[in-house]
């Protein structure tokens, strides 16, 4: 069916050839994969960022089910000069959802290619396709009783695991830096060819998802938040279930006690006494979570002063900063470590611990807990009941794992928030080294007013903080080519030289990470 | 005192006795106009028990009525049920986070959607962000039109693709009630589900709530 006068095109395509290449789309894939009614598009426009989902919407979405179908696409967006937008689920919520990061875009959504392809339970990997979900992987390995754990991030259950080691995402395992736990990738490249990374590309080689560097350059990371090719297939590696598992969140009183946490818990996360990437959430991001609102406290506008933050702490108990972690192993192993973390933290002379048998199910240990053990949920999604209204932008700079430097960022963030008449919501993921702080920036899209307080407050942050030397490791599509500009000149030409080789046309998700070939020059 | 869940389903046995002896007789009685099954999803609270009746004012009176939360089981249960569905149609007012969930899991299972908006109660009134998707402004227009009949206080922006947004705004109305539009929102969702020509008056249950909410309407 031909559709008239689409009010949204990719950039630079007139109607006419916009119709041809959705006839072409519709001649590779069938009617019912070219979506291009509003109706069919609205699910795919839905943004939570601070402007309106015109300014991301799509042209048209395609849904795929195979390989072959990808490279035709791809075939067809080259020969009329269609810009795609590929998504393996799209739950990137306050990263940037499912919509392009440039108006008009067509989104190739991948979730029908959703066959989980192998898992071994002996060399402890899985080879997946870019639609299956972490839910449906977890659901494998329990219905097979495999001795296996998974690690993924707070949509867990709905997110895509290619998706998220493609964005770079963290979870809360030991396997929780995610892309690092990635072995072997299977690429369709924007002129059609399958391009596999690792020992993939070595006939026969059974080891593609078990030595990760090949021969010659490792261009893995090449791909991730990047627009150099689609991501059909990813290998990586799982950790095995141990025996004893022992999650524990220790309870801080006040916003400065920060420092010592940090200072105290680096040389047990470098030692890898405690192995998995803990969390250091404040109280409005463990608030939210357990679904306390906002609402209950107060209806004024403007941020939540801090005597309703410490009245929430004495109604719930949740502390100024809520640090969780997990210990892993065999019981001997387990108790030496809780001996050395638990001393630890009595020496610290701050912080109530609280352990799985005293938090019982009460959340948000509960779910934590789950996260820490590989069991999905979406608890985590409460944080949008906090304020409601819909908005919701994750800033995300990277600290070093050093106290001063997490207090600092700390008060930063919030000192710039409360300006904007926003909160604080933050958590702290901790690696040895480096901390992810996430600030979660929360408004309300019914209000027009709160929306442009947020663009603006989210605009400052990256300034203010680019200041002090700090940038974001992640952001959402509508502030992705403002922090490429904190990163450097010469890392852009560097990636603009890569697109003009692999990607002439220009057809991969041009403005990814900003990175277009079109605009480019012309900043 | 907490909102329960037998609180909402009596609320709705009330209405629906009420509104089917009430209904004219000759009306069809069809799930959704064109016998698809009609389902509405809404939260454990006053605001859903609202939208239910004002759904089942519309003529939505065979409606299926799913109280939801963010449970990641019962999510999936509805994911899969829109996935296997042979017509079906899915009406709604939940809570930010279950609502950004239900709409992002109706892209997954390759649902239309053909109404999606944001409400939110304020001093002055409430606040509705409506994405215009199949030309339904006479829509909107009906519901800023009811709130205005009944005092409430209103701004509401109206989004399209292509096109610049659309605000109407009634200005301060001293101390109209705020809590009219969860009905009359069920009752604009439960007309277009059930393709109403006429929307009828939606009544004035008045509900006293800050909470933020999502409306939807989802077909397979």
């Amino acid at each position: 069916m031909a559709q008239q006068n689409n009010p949204v095109l990719p950039r630079g395509v007139t109607q006419a050839t916009f119709e041809k290449a959705l006839e072409a789309f519709r001649a590779l894939l069938g009617e019912e994969n070219v979506l291009a009614q509003p109706s069919q598009l609205t699910p795919y426009s839905k943004v939570m960022m601070s402007v309106e989902n015109d300014a991301h919407a799509p042209s048209a979405a395609l849904t795929v089910s195979s390989v072959e179908q990808v490279q035709g696409v791809v075939r067809i967006c080259n020969e009329h000069k269609i810009p795609i937008w590929p998504i393996s689920t799209g739950r990137n919520f306050g990263y940037g959802s499912a919509a392009p990061v440039q108006r008009g875009q067509v989104i190739l959504d991948l979730k029908k290619m959703n066959r989980i392809l192998k898992v071994d339970p002996d060399m402890c990997y899985a080879l997946v396709e870019p639609g299956v979900t972490y839910q449906q992987l977890y659901d494998y390995i329990e219905e097979n009783n495999l001795p296996l754990m998974l690690s993924f991030p707070a949509p867990s259950a709905i997110a895509s695991p290619l998706g998220n080691i493609m964005d770079r995402g963290v979870g809360y395992t030991p396997y929780g830096e995610h892309f690092m736990m990635q072995c072997g990738m299977e690429v369709v490249l924007a002129n059609g060819d399958i391009y596999r990374t690792g020992m993939g590309g070595v006939k026969g080689s059974n080891t593609w998802q078990i030595f990760k560097w090949g021969f010659g350059p490792t261009l893995d990371g090449m791909f991730t938040q990047a627009n150099y090719g689609i991501v059909t297939k990813i290998g990586f590696w799982l950790m095995p279930k141990p025996p004893v598992f022992k999650p524990f969140e220790v309870i801080f009183e006040n916003e400065e006690d920060i420092v010592d946490i940090v200072e105290m818990l680096r040389p047990l996360r470098i030692s890898g006494t405690i192995p998995n990437s803990v969390v250091i959430a404040n109280v409005l991001w463990e608030a939210g979570s357990a679904n306390v609102r906002r609402q209950t406290y107060t209806t004024e506008s403007g941020h939540t002063p801090d005597e309703i933050l410490k009245k929430i702490q004495r109604d719930t108990g949740m502390g100024a900063w809520n640090l969780y972690a997990a210990l892993y192993g065999t019981q001997e192993q387990v108790d030496a470590d809780w001996k050395i973390v638990s001393e630890a933290f009595k020496r610290l002379g701050k912080g109530r611990i609280v352990t799985q048998e005293e938090a019982g199910d009460k959340q948000p240990f509960k779910y934590r807990a789950q996260l820490m053990s590989g069991v999905p949920n979406l608890q985590e999604f409460g944080l949008y009941n906090w304020r409601g209204g819909g908005g919701s932008m994750w800033f995300a700079p990277v600290s070093e794992a050093r106290g001063s430097e997490c207090e600092k960022q700390a008060r930063l963030a919030k000192r710039i928030l409360h300006k904007h008449g926003l909160d604080y919501v933050a958590e702290f993921i901790v690696g040895p080294r480096d901390m992810h702080h996430v600030v979660d920036v929360l408004f309300d899209r019914t209000n027009p007013e709160e929306t442009a307080r947020a663009d603006a407050c989210f605009n400052e942050l990256l300034d203010e903080f680019e200041k002090e030397g700090y940038a974001v490791y992640r952001v959402n599509t509508r502030f992705q080519e403002r922090v490429a500009r904190s990163y450097g000149t010469v890392k852009r030409d560097v990636e603009h030289a890569i697109k003009r080789a692999l990607d002439p046309n220009n057809i991969l998700a041009p403005g990814r990470s900003g990175i277009d070939l079109h605009t480019y020059n012309k900043v | 005192m907490r909102w329960s869940r037998r609180a909402v389903l009596k609320s709705l046995a009330i209405s629906s006795a009420g509104l089917a002896m009430a209904r004219p007789r000759g009306t069809v009685a069809s799930a959704s106009g064109d016998g698809r099954r009609l389902l509405a999803l809404v939260n454990d609270d006053p605001a859903g028990a609202a939208f239910l009746r004002g759904a089942m004012a519309a003529g939505a009176v065979l409606l299926q009525a799913r109280i939801i939360s963010s449970d990641v089981q019962a999510l999936l249960a509805l994911e899969r049920e829109l996935r296997q569905a042979d017509g079906l149609r899915v009406i709604g007012l939940l809570d930010d986070a279950t609502g950004t969930l239900v709409v992002d899991l109706a892209r997954g299972a390759g649902a239309r959607i053909s109404w999606l908006a944001q409400h939110a109660t304020s001093t002055e009134g409430s606040r509705h962000l409506v994405f215009d998707i199949d030309r339904t402004e006479d829509r909107t227009r009906w519901l800023v039109d009811h709130l205005y009949a009944k005092g409430a206080g209103y701004q509401t922006v109206v989004q399209r693709r292509g096109e610049s947004p659309k605000q109407w705004s009634s200005g301060p109305r001293g101390a109209a009630p705020p809590g009219v539009w969860p009905g009359a929102v069920g009752h604009l969702l439960g007309s277009l589900a059930t393709s109403t020509r006429a929307i009828r008056d939606a009544g004035s249950d008045n509900v006293v709530t800050h909470d933020k909410f999502v409306s939807f309407l989802i077909e397979v």
